[in-house]
């Protein structure tokens, strides 16, 4: 790997625990709003883009964690009264934070 | 509740009694012990209308011989009232036939112990069912997990092989041709090695009814060219010929998944070299009024005609395949794709002569656009491409101009919106546009259109970070001026690749 593209990944990686918080508060939001779409939109588009560049990075972990996220925020219409999915959403959500938390 | 209820009515109707009416069913006489829940006959009802005394006798006319449909309460059951009208000096007789009531009640209490038993039964075979699903439910979920825990076990290494290869693409020299080839190759089989983890382990099987199929734009001559190169050397290995044959006009495009394309070529290919000793394997591909046949022949053991139908469906191998290694799913897979892509296979085999098996796909003509006005403000050489990308993650901008760049000599400009984006077009006259589909207040679909309606015909490459793409997206894309849909996690890292064929498919 060149050096500017290995910096370019330690960078990528250090910017996890920024990361981690950003999706805390959106996803903080969207707990207080209900999970109603307007307030899901922020955590929505974090996740996408998480999704994008860990794939792009090629963290495999990573892009599987988002990937589970993402696929059930896109339900999120359908899933805001099914306590269940919700359960299962926020267990997800947790292990995500927890990984970018704990992984540089 | 209703058998209850019906059996209270009936206990007080069960006196056998005769009464005597007039032609207009007036009240004379009646012999026995008939009674009307609590109203007993009395001589003070002789002359009364029948009916005004016993309500459910409305209706009836008591001049005529009748039978008399007798509804129970509640239950679904009648019985037969009969009414004989005897001449006795002007009035008739009618009588309540009270045993066929008995037999009422009895064929109830029957059907009701019928009933209970069957319940029973019912309530039985419910509990076994039950326990059974539980049991399948936990089958299932130890399947799930298993299947999980494999495919990351598989995807892990594989991902790992696809990394180092981008590293080799991307410190490779790219006059070094073979070399450029064998790492192509790599990436492209790894590629191939993970879509089928997805479709074998994670969706549970290729099946036509699960395929979702993606069209893009496929250069015929580059395809088979690569096809010749992947194989030679498993040829060569065997000392077999291997040709490949193709007839097509320079510069064809057809829109097609190229993945699966590739993936029915692969599973042929590999059985055909498998199968074969001596001799040769030989594929010969034609485009013509919207169908690509593609043969692939070859002079090995063949596939004795009883076994030709039984090697279409999954795990059946033919009898005379020996110790030769395999799973027998190829040719069952190749079958489910060649059916969701509205083709069709046909095999014709002679045993110890060889095999030939066709595949006939229908596939569209996609024609290149004609090259427009020439912009005036080139400020680049052909050395340097200008690569435009309109993408709203900066992480994911900043990779790309990495390898871009230093990696592969081109110029990428990075904006992170549509922000001014034929402005952008304009200013830079980009040998191709990578746009992004998913940003925040825009789509790269709608970019793209902008870009073709105001007479940008160069390549427009679109990617999405959802992991397969969706075949609606696809065919918005190429409709609105796409040449490639591509997935960000696993071609990002051979973009320069991509954008190296798609310059050279424009010259």
């Amino acid at each position: 790997m060149n050096d500017t593209l290995e910096r370019l990944v330690q960078e990528y990686r250090q910017s996890f625990r920024q990361k981690a918080e950003d999706i805390q508060n959106a996803w903080q939001q969207a707990k207080n709003g209900r999970w109603r779409q307007e307030t899901v939109t922020e955590l929505i588009s974090l996740i996408h883009k998480l999704a994008g560049s860990s794939g792009a990075y090629g963290i495999q972990e990573l892009h599987d964690l988002t990937k589970k996220v993402n696929g059930q925020l896109k339900e999120i219409e359908s899933i805001r009264h099914d306590e269940q999915a919700l359960e299962v959403l926020e267990t997800e959500l947790d292990q995500l934070v927890r990984y970018l938390g704990t992984t540089h | 509740m209703q058998n209850k209820y019906l059996n209270r009515y009936l206990e007080t109707q069960l006196h056998p009694a005769m009464i005597a009416v007039d032609g207009e069913g007036r009240l004379l006489d009646w012999e026995g012990n008939l009674q009307w829940y609590d109203l007993h006959l009395n001589r003070e009802m002789v002359g009364k209308r029948i009916d005004t005394i016993i309500p459910f006798l409305v209706g009836i006319n008591f001049s005529t011989e009748l039978t008399w449909p007798f509804m129970t309460f509640g239950a679904d059951k009648t019985a037969d009232i009969h009414v004989q009208p005897l001449d006795l000096g002007g009035a008739n007789i009618f009588f309540i036939e009270s045993r066929q009531l008995q037999a009422v009640v009895q064929e109830t209490q029957q059907e009701k112990n019928e009933t209970t038993l069957l319940y029973n039964k019912l309530q039985q075979l419910s509990t076994i069912l039950k326990d059974k699903n539980t049991a399948l439910q936990h089958a299932i979920n130890a399947r799930n997990q298993f299947l999980s825990g494999i495919s990351h076990e598989f995807r892990t290494p594989i991902t790992t092989i696809l990394g180092h290869n981008n590293l080799l693409i991307s410190r490779c020299s790219h006059s070094d041709e073979s070399i450029n080839r064998s790492v192509q190759s790599i990436d492209k089989n790894a590629k191939y090695l993970l879509a089928l983890i997805d479709n074998l382990l994670e969706q549970g099987g290729i099946t036509a009814d699960r395929l979702t199929l993606s069209n893009s734009i496929v250069a015929l001559n580059e395809f088979f060219h690569f096809i010749l190169d992947t194989f030679s050397v498993a040829a060569e290995e065997k000392q077999l010929e291997f040709h490949c044959n193709t007839s097509f006009e320079d510069n064809a495009r057809i829109l097609i998944d190229e993945h699966y394309l590739y993936l029915m070529l692969v599973n042929l290919i590999t059985n055909a070299i498998k199968f074969t000793d001596h001799g040769f394997v030989k594929v010969t591909a034609t485009w013509s009024d919207g169908m690509l046949s593609i043969k692939v022949r070859d002079s090995g053991i063949g596939i004795p005609e009883s076994d030709l139908e039984k090697i279409r469906q999954p795990f059946s191998r033919a009898g005379n395949v020996g110790n030769r290694r395999g799973s027998g799913l190829g040719l069952s897979i190749i079958n489910e794709v060649v059916k969701a892509m509205h083709g069709n296979l046909s095999i014709q085999s002679t045993t110890g002569e060889g095999t030939s098996v066709t595949l006939n796909i229908p596939a569209e003509r996609h024609d290149v656009p004609e090259t427009g006005t020439t912009r005036e403000n080139a400020t680049h050489t052909a050395e340097e491409p200008v690569i435009l990308i309109i993408e709203d993650d900066p992480d994911i901008s900043a990779l790309y101009t990495i390898i871009l760049k230093d990696s592969a000599g081109m110029q990428p400009i990075c904006y992170e919106s549509g922000d001014h984006f034929l402005e952008n077009i304009a200013n830079h006259n980009p040998d191709i546009i990578i746009l992004d589909y998913n940003l925040v207040d825009e789509n790269g679909v709608i970019l793209a259109q902008m870009a073709r309606d105001h007479g940008y015909q160069k390549p427009i490459i679109l990617l999405t970070a959802t992991s397969s793409i969706d075949s609606r997206l696809s065919q918005d894309a190429l409709a609105a001026g796409c040449t490639r849909v591509l997935n960000k996690p696993r071609d990002v890292n051979s973009l320069a690749t991509i954008i190296r064929t798609e310059l050279s498919n424009q010259e």
